[in-house]
């Protein structure tokens, strides 16, 4: 009775998953796995298999190094600097704060802003005659290009905080509305300061939130391609030439197997991080017997 | 009307642009019928499709010709970009940039994916890539192998600035100089010009004490087209595709850039010809006039209508000495090397190599002087006997001199003495422009651009 019942329910849930499987694999999966056997051939038409030939190729390739290199040292420098900055402000907004709900909306913006018209903005902004070097003149500095120097990875992770850190302040607020108030209290009444109930409390129960917000955010830094773009085009400085710019060109001069085996390799390399991550949590999240 | 010409210049101007006859056949190739043919000949049923950005006039009357001499063959001019292009409209410089692009990106897949047509008009497509990819038939293999054609006919020195890669993989057709000046040797006077040997300093020099009141040195070239023009030939100098090395911040670069600069800040180069143009007041004020030397008869008479026949054609000065001249082709083809038809496809080069297409210049024909020895001097030929009804621009009559054997040689060794084609890869000419330019408005030094320029150039060739 029970078994039937299961198997009932199993065929519902299939039932039911099936059009966003059939989905996935049809938009995704499937062209992935097809994706990875034409990175295994010669030429996309009448290829003969080559092994790892490409993938040899492609790790000798000194562009491919650099756009590895840039993405990667974006990545670890801008999702610290968002996580700490979303979750300073969750914590300051969690408060009585005057305008509060504003506040939070405002942060929000930046989501919601379609990316065309505020990269326009952007470029005014940054740009060699742009809004930024003017009052940098006006105060008597010195006037550069931003775009074109190598202060362009810090304009990129500035565009990123800009646009990322509003949602993830949202996912820390909520993280920080679901402790408990009493637990505070009690701390409080054991005679626990401010930063010990910070440390010991906020920080243990937003340990779940905390990981999530650290995955996005590292998923996120991978779509800062779009703005870096969109600002300064295909051929950006050689600071900021990232992953998804290789890959775009790729895709645009025709170089299939480049194209295909860097895809699969930046995969695999976000699989095996979040996997490890997911790893620690759970050895984490043990530790602290949650 | 300012916007026409600069549109058009500009059209002209630009390595890899659309063929500037717009005008041309409006008729859709790709909706010709695909007739299955009688079945007499072994050929019976073949369809060979041809990829055109845009159709023209005379891609119709190739389709009749060939179908009527190989029976049971079907000719498809593929068009790509149907949207006509209207040259007076804002904008318009833009649009065709946009058209190029999605041109390319659409040929770029099809040929990935083994979907293309069996020959391409090469014109502004970056070949060398897909060269690299092995995309393309070796045309001179399919040469070499075929007994009946013979290529000593034709100026083979044109096919050998194709060469890539130890194989040629696209096949000019016509020839249209790029780097040809009709100077006014009334405003010259005595100026010494060594036109084989002299430099963009050379020419500052001879230019700056010459130029009329409110004229230029050089006109018929937007300013932000003149690093293109000063690389049209000599970009080569700078870059070598099969090594993917580049020499943009070597000093002789650098120096070209200042050169360039130079020129615009002392106004030698101006960007006030075009408003001359269009005021009409252009005769006698510029030293030299950029012609894209297209038609033999424009050789020929163009100096004589210039400033009361005192023009006469000067090699622009260039970073190579003695570099020869360097040319387009309006119709560059190439074969599709996974194409099921190759050897038809060759066949169709041949039959645009051969006498009966080659002798077919001028209005609804070839877009270009002839590559057929042959045909080159019997067009020549026909020149020999004067015109008695040739105007000027002022529309009074012209005497013109006889043809004599000495000046004949003189027209053909332009044809002997090419040595380069217009790079057909737009990118590098357009990082070059893009980067320059805050060079060339003093917001950044030498140093800078040409070190951004080289990081880039060298980024796009080793991707």
């Amino acid at each position: 009775m029970l078994k039937r019942l299961n198997n009932q329910e199993g065929v519902a849930a299939a039932l039911f998953l099936a059009p966003s499987v059939a989905g996935f694999a049809l938009f995704f999966f499937v062209p992935f796995l097809i994706g990875c056997y034409y990175s295994l051939l010669d030429s996309p038409v009448d290829g003969s298999f080559v092994g790892l030939r490409n993938y040899g190729d492609l790790l000798r390739n000194e562009v491919f190094h650099r756009a590895a290199w840039n993405t990667f040292r974006f990545t670890a420098v801008s999702v610290p600097l968002n996580m700490l900055l979303s979750l300073g402000l969750a914590m300051l907004l969690n408060r009585n704060a005057y305008f509060r709900s504003w506040l939070r909306i405002s942060f929000l913006f930046p989501l919601v802003i379609p990316v065309a018209s505020v990269v326009l903005i952007w470029r005014i902004v940054f740009d060699a005659n742009g809004t930024l070097n003017g009052l940098l003149h006006a105060w008597g500095w010195i006037p550069r290009d931003w775009m074109e120097s190598g202060y362009s990875p810090a304009v990129v992770v500035v565009v990123y905080l800009w646009k990322n850190v509003g949602y993830n302040m949202v996912l820390f607020l909520a993280g920080l509305q679901n402790i408990p108030a009493e637990y505070y209290e009690a701390a409080a009444i054991d005679g626990a300061g401010k930063f010990r109930q910070w440390r010991s409390i906020t920080l243990v129960y937003l340990m779940p939130t905390t990981f999530f917000v650290f995955i996005i955010s590292i998923l996120n830094s991978f779509k800062v391609f779009r703005e870096t773009y969109l600002i300064a085009g295909e051929y950006p400085h050689e600071d900021i030439y990232m992953m998804q710019h290789y890959m775009n060109n790729m895709f645009r001069s025709l170089d299939y197997q480049k194209l295909t085996s860097a895809a699969f390799l930046m995969a695999l390399a976000i699989t095996v991080l979040v996997w490890t991550l997911f790893r620690a949590e759970r050895r984490l999240a043990r530790s602290i017997g949650g | 009307m300012k916007k026409i010409i600069a549109c058009s210049i500009a059209l002209v101007m630009t390595a890899a642009m659309l063929s500037s006859c717009f005008g041309g056949g409006g008729k859709n190739g790709s909706g010709a019928t695909a007739g299955e043919g009688g079945g007499t000949s072994p050929e019976s049923g073949i369809t060979l499709t041809i990829a055109v950005e845009r159709n023209e006039g005379f891609f119709d009357t190739l389709k009749q010709k060939f179908e009527a001499s190989h029976p049971g063959v079907t000719v498809n001019f593929k068009e790509y970009i149907a949207t006509k292009l209207d040259k007076g409209a804002a904008g318009a410089m833009k649009q065709a940039q946009r058209d190029t692009e999605k041109f390319v990106s659409t040929i770029t897949t099809e040929l990935a994916s083994g979907h293309a047509p069996d020959l391409l008009v090469v014109n502004i497509l970056p070949y060398k890539k897909y060269a690299d990819k092995h995309l393309l038939a070796d045309i001179s293999k399919l040469m070499a192998d075929d007994s009946s054609f013979d290529s000593s006919q034709y100026y083979t020195n044109i096919f050998d600035t194709m060469k890539y890669k130890g194989g040629v993989y696209a096949i000019p057709t016509s020839v249209q100089f790029t780097n040809l000046w009709l100077g006014d040797t009334s405003l010259l006077g005595d100026a010494h010009i060594d036109d084989n040997a002299w430099t963009w300093q050379d020419f500052a020099e001879i230019a700056k004490p010459r130029i009329p009141q409110g004229g230029t040195a050089l006109g018929g070239t937007p300013k932000e087209f003149l690093l293109s023009t000063m690389l049209t030939p000599g970009l080569e100098q700078f870059v070598d595709p099969e090594k993917k090395k580049a020499a943009f911040d070597s000093p002789g670069f650098k120096n070209l850039l200042t050169q360039a600069k130079t020129l615009l800040d002392e106004g030698i180069v101006s960007e006030s010809f075009e408003e001359l143009v269009t005021r009409g007041k252009d005769k006698g004020m510029s030293l030299f006039e950029y012609v894209g030397f297209r038609y033999l008869d424009e050789l020929i008479f163009d100096p004589l209508m210039m400033a009361g026949g005192k023009g006469a054609i000067f090699r622009a000065p260039s970073v190579t000495p003695n570099g020869g001249y360097s040319y387009r082709s309006n119709l560059t083809l190439a074969i599709n090397e996974k194409s099921k038809h190759k050897q038809m496809a060759w066949e169709f080069v041949k039959f645009v190599l051969s006498e009966e297409i080659q002798g077919f210049e001028g209005k609804g024909g070839m877009r270009g002087m002839p590559v057929r020895k042959a045909t080159f001097r019997h067009a020549l030929e026909l020149f020999k006997e004067p015109p008695d009804d040739l105007k000027g621009p002022d529309g009074k009559p012209i005497a013109v001199p006889p043809l004599t054997p000495e000046r004949m040689d003189e027209i053909e060794s332009y044809m002997t003495g090419i040595r380069t084609m217009q790079e057909t890869d737009d990118k590098i000419f357009n990082l070059i422009e893009t980067e320059s330019a805050s060079f060339l408005s003093s917001r950044k030094s030498v140093d800078e651009v040409a070190k951004s320029i080289q990081s880039k150039v060298e980024t796009y060739l080793n991707e």
